[in-house]
């Protein structure tokens, strides 16, 4: 492999030529993606807003013959991809632990991928992540390990432009005193999320190299320089602090850390690859998400067949998210006067269960499109969905309830997924296992072998392995 | 499937009301002894321990001046992560930390861009090409605000060699711009004090600084830190007036009421409708809050009260329009509210859309707002299950008058007869202008906010409501405690209990003198004291 470093001049031409060529030649070049391929494995998050109602069932007809309800159709064509659940949910876990709004939006997208419930304010408001998200972990594990070398290409966080209710977002990094499988009862930080599909293609492919030129150049390189000046400072200040402040100080040295790591990282060369077109800024508005997220569907598998990351957590809008999709064409729903009306999901929620599995199938739509692309369905790239786990995690399976959640995995993640099959979970609190054993699974299968368990010790049986039901 | 009523639960976690509220005969928070202790009536306090730090970093904006100030250039930090703050006051400390690489990265990037464009003769002024080590001394230390010790000056030297070998002579000085914007003394600054257990001559001079101006000192301040005269009680109350006395003292009051009351980072064009309105009105909406807040706190410094009654504000053709006005001519002018149903800052098209739902009426989003942000109180650590429901068929009542049914329910009541209060806003819609008296009449704007042990409060209109929430003893123990917080950097504790009842006390002595809290806290004990392990 190469180690030339990608400079910033040969990095805009390619993007340039790429944009240019795009539309008259095959876009993505055969040779990169069988290599290593056998051997990487790729988690994709994906987090969906409000859920499904009681009454929307997605799952019509008994045993492997099932077929999907109206709203879940696009995942047809990925049965055999695919892992669905009967009963999946952990309202009952939420309601024991959780000292906060047993019927509010922010616990269940809490617990969805890091299995724990929200940290508490004074008034029962949980907005903070107590525990990071499993895609973080694995990224702090591949980091540790060497698998990843550029800590600011750990992971790829996108956010599809949505309101969000108290909690900024339902992945959370990894503390800098992180150890794998350490739990906190303190609030943890969010993951920086990217809106804009142009700084996604810059974090992926620009390496950071968006300077003015000439001088401007140099100094940036000058910078690595530098940073020994804030390292030696926060050094020399940590011990004379409070515990809150040393943490202040161990975040900014993590930070200085991944940042030398990732100036110092060559990486692997780009030659002869056709980049993705640079997008250049977007309108993200409602009304631009189908063009967004298709954009954001080609910088995910290109970051990931190139091996700029591993990992990708996705978010449409955020929790209780107001998440509106003009393209549906549907009306207001509620009353004037009532706060939970409007024509957005949310809304569609309150006053319109009925119609809800419009939304569910525009997301389904979206995460087809993805899924295909991986699948390297139209491309003929070859199939990444294979060496890949894609989780489609919701908020609520009933109104305010998550219990029977619509949670669906696809892929085989190397082999270590059984796909293909159809599970019963449960929603009980003796359930709860089985929604860390899956959190624990996804990590495992993903490498991070060293993380034996997940989720909240208090709750009795929180933990018995990986699920096993999903393992090949 | 059967049409779905909003549940009034469902209706109410989006206001964050849950059945129960806190022990209302509770004390204030700085009254109990030990955290999770019963009473925590400031909703934005967190569980737990004391988050006091000893080390506190700067917001986008205070960097952005900071940057200024002593580069002479306005940096663009729109890169900067903002951290989610609906419970705390944008300066929090514990939630300013630089989390990881990207965040660094953002830091280096706006440093190089800075220090690029940054005219060299007023940041680094060195007599000849090579700086001397005296040269960077000074340089450093009024661009860190603080003495270099030995050690660091050697640091600096030995970058200035490297960086003039690779980058030549203007170079090496541009990357001692680069240097001192990427140091962490410039990004943080700490509280550690020094055996005394007060603040260090430097510590103070920075926290009063920022306290008053959110910048960083200026070179009378630094050179009385420097030579240690503020250590001086009355040297030190003389810098306290000379920074009061300053405009950017009174841009500071401003900017606290916008934090304080949510209205930083609103974006109008969130609200339905808001695309019909002139081009720049959300801007226009924000420019009359702070005219209007620099007349009552700064400028004629009438207080807080006078705030939340005047009847006269300011308006160009953009805001008098979502008023009603009709103004001949452009330009910013003072307007009277007489014959309107409003009154003071509670009123302002800022304030309303800033607490409104995307569209339609807002009753329950203004309630919390009255009495979350307005009133620092809120809702127990208890939760209970919501029974009732606004009635299914509402029949003649109004809006108001189907709410009005839940204060007679327990446990609903307990939210209710502060939330409520929010009607007293309701006449106004999500972007601030009047409903239409057809649909949204008068007596809409009726009601009581009942915070026990208070009195409870009855209104009949909205300037009957804007009265008694001025008046109310929670507005300025709300205020006060905000004001320290902001002073602080974190929130109060045990040991802030003295100080914050003799502050209230003042204050009202004072009547309600933003100008002269600010003083009182800058010359507090309190605020000369130094963060200690366990302090809290």
């Amino acid at each position: 492999m190469s180690v030339r470093k990608w400079k910033r001049r040969d990095f805009l031409r390619h993007s340039a030529m790429a944009g240019l060529l795009a539309p008259v030649a095959a876009y993505w070049p055969d040779l990169v993606e069988a290599q290593g391929m056998a051997s990487r494995r790729q988690m994709i998050l994906v987090f969906l807003p409000n859920g499904k109602v009681a009454g929307n069932d997605y799952l019509l007809g008994e045993g492997m013959g099932y077929e999907l309800a109206f709203g879940y159709e696009p995942y047809a064509d990925f049965k055999g991809d695919a892992i669905v659940f009967d009963e999946y949910g952990f309202q009952s876990f939420i309601r024991e632990e959780y000292d906060g709004d047993h019927g509010g939006h922010v616990a269940p997208g809490a617990v969805m991928y890091s299995g724990e419930v929200p940290w508490t304010t004074s008034s029962g408001a949980g907005e903070d992540m107590m525990a990071p998200s499993v895609d973080q972990i694995v990224a702090w594990d591949y980091l540790e390990r060497g698998v990843i070398t550029n800590p600011l290409r750990k992971s790829l966080n996108v956010r599809m432009r949505g309101s969000s209710y108290r909690l900024d977002s339902v992945f959370a990094g990894t503390p800098a005193d992180y150890t794998l499988g350490r739990s906190y009862d303190r609030p943890v930080a969010p993951v920086a999320q990217l809106g804009q599909p142009q700084a996604g293609f810059e974090l992926m492919f620009g390496d950071l190299a968006r300077m003015g030129g000439g001088s401007v150049d140099e100094l940036w390189a000058f910078g690595r320089s530098i940073l020994d000046v804030p390292n030696q400072e926060l050094h020399g200040v940590r011990d004379q602090l409070p515990a809150e402040g040393r943490r202040i100080v161990d975040d900014h040295l993590q930070g200085l850390r991944e940042l030398e790591r990732s100036l110092a990282d060559e990486g692997e060369s780009l030659d002869g690859l056709t980049l993705p077109a640079e997008p250049g800024p977007m309108a993200t508005g409602p009304d631009q998400h189908e063009r967004v997220w298709s954009t954001w569907v080609g910088l995910i598998e290109a970051a990931l067949r190139f091996d700029r990351t591993r990992i990708v957590n996705v978010q449409f809008g955020g929790v209780a998210s107001r998440f509106a999709i003009p393209a549906l064409g549907l009306g207001f729903v509620g009353e004037r006067g009532d706060s939970n009306s409007g024509s957005d999901h949310h809304s569609y929620t309150h006053w319109r269960g009925e119609d809800v599995p419009f939304f569910m199938h525009w997301y389904a739509e979206r995460i087809g499109e993805l899924l295909r692309a991986l699948r390297g369905d139209r491309t003929g790239r070859g199939n990444l969905l294979d060496s890949s786990v894609v989780s489609v995690g919701m908020e609520f399976g009933r109104n305010h309830n998550a219990s029977d959640m619509p949670v669906m995995l696809f892929g085989r993640l190397g082999g270590h997924l059984r796909s293909g099959q159809r599970l019963r979970t449960g929603n009980g609190l003796e359930s709860y296992h089985k929604h860390t054993g899956l959190l624990l699974a996804l990590a495992q299968g993903m490498g991070t072998t060293g993380l034996r368990e997940r989720g909240n010790r208090r709750s009795p049986d929180y933990q018995r392995g990986p699920l096993a039901e999903i393992l090949a | 499937m059967p049409r779905a009523r909003p549940s009034l639960a469902a209706l109410l976690l989006l206001v964050g009301c849950n059945g129960v509220i806190e022990d209302p005969t509770a004390p204030p928070s700085w009254m109990a002894d030990a955290p999770g202790a019963n009473g925590l009536p400031f909703q934005l306090e967190p569980r737990g321990p004391s988050l006091q730090p000893g080390i506190r970093g700067l917001t986008p904006s205070e960097l952005s001046r900071t940057v200024e100030d002593r580069f002479g250039v306005v940096p663009d930090v729109s890169g900067l992560a903002v951290p989610g703050q609906e419970y705390f006051l944008g300066n929090d400390a514990a939630r300013l930390a630089v989390r990881g690489g990207l965040a660094v990265h953002a830091r280096l990037q706006l440093a190089t861009e800075v220090a690029s464009a940054a005219p060299l003769d007023g940041s680094f002024p060195c007599a000849a090409a090579m700086c001397s080590a005296a040269e960077l001394r000074a340089g450093f230390e009024r661009a860190l605000s603080t003495r270099l010790s030995d050690e660091a000056l050697r640091r600096y030297v030995v970058l200035f060699d490297r960086a003039r070998t690779s980058l030549g002579a203007e170079g090496a000085r541009r990357a001692m711009i680069q240097a001192a914007l990427m140091s962490a003394e410039l990004h943080y600054r700490t509280e550690i004090g020094d055996r005394t257990g007060r603040l260090t001559p430097t510590e103070l001079a920075q926290k009063l600084s920022y306290f008053l101006w959110g910048r960083p000192p200026d070179d009378a301040l630094l050179a009385a830190a420097f030579d240690g005269s503020l250590r001086q009680p009355r040297a030190y109350e003389a810098q306290v007036d000379r920074l009061r006395a300053d405009p950017r003292a009174g841009a500071r009051v401003v900017e606290l009421v916008f934090d304080w009351l949510g209205l930083d980072g609103f974006d109008l064009e969130t609200r339905a409708g808001a695309d019909e309105l002139p081009e720049g009105t959300g801007a226009a909406m924000v420019e009359e809050v702070r005219r209007l807040v620099t007349r009552e706190l700064v400028t004629e410094r009438r207080g807080l009260r006078s705030l939340l009654t005047t009847r006269t504000t300011f308006a160009d053709e953009r805001v008098a329009s979502l008023y009603g006005l009709d103004v001949v001519g452009s330009g910013w002018r003072e307007v009277s509210l007489e014959g309107t149903d409003r009154r003071g800052l509670l009123t302002t098209p800022l304030v309303l859309a800033a607490h409104a739902k995307e569209s339609g009426r807002s009753p329950m989003q203004r309630g919390h707002f009255l009495v979350a942000e307005l009133m620092c109180t809120g809702f127990g650590p208890d939760f209970g299950e919501v029974t009732a429901q606004l009635p299914a068929d509402p029949g003649e009542r109004t809006f108001r008058e189907q709410f009005a049914t839940l204060l007679d329910v327990h446990p609903c009541a307990n939210c209710h007869r502060t939330l409520n209060a929010g009607f007293a806003l309701d006449l106004f819609d999500n972007v601030g202008r009047r409903h239409p008296e057809s649909e949204v009449p008068a007596s809409e704007a009726a009601g009581m906010f009942h915070a026990e042990p208070y009195d409870p409060v009855h209104f009949g209109s909205t300037e009957d409501a804007v009265e008694a929430f001025a008046g109310h003893p929670l507005l300025t123990r709300c205020f006060v405690a905000q004001a320290y917080r902001y002073a602080q950097g974190s929130r109060s504790s045990a040991l802030d209990r003295s100080t914050l009842e003799g502050l209230e006390q003042a204050f009202e002595e004072d009547a309600t003198d933003v100008l002269a809290l600010f003083r009182r806290i800058a010359l507090s004990e309190r605020f000369l004291a130094a963060v200690a392990e366990g302090q809290g």
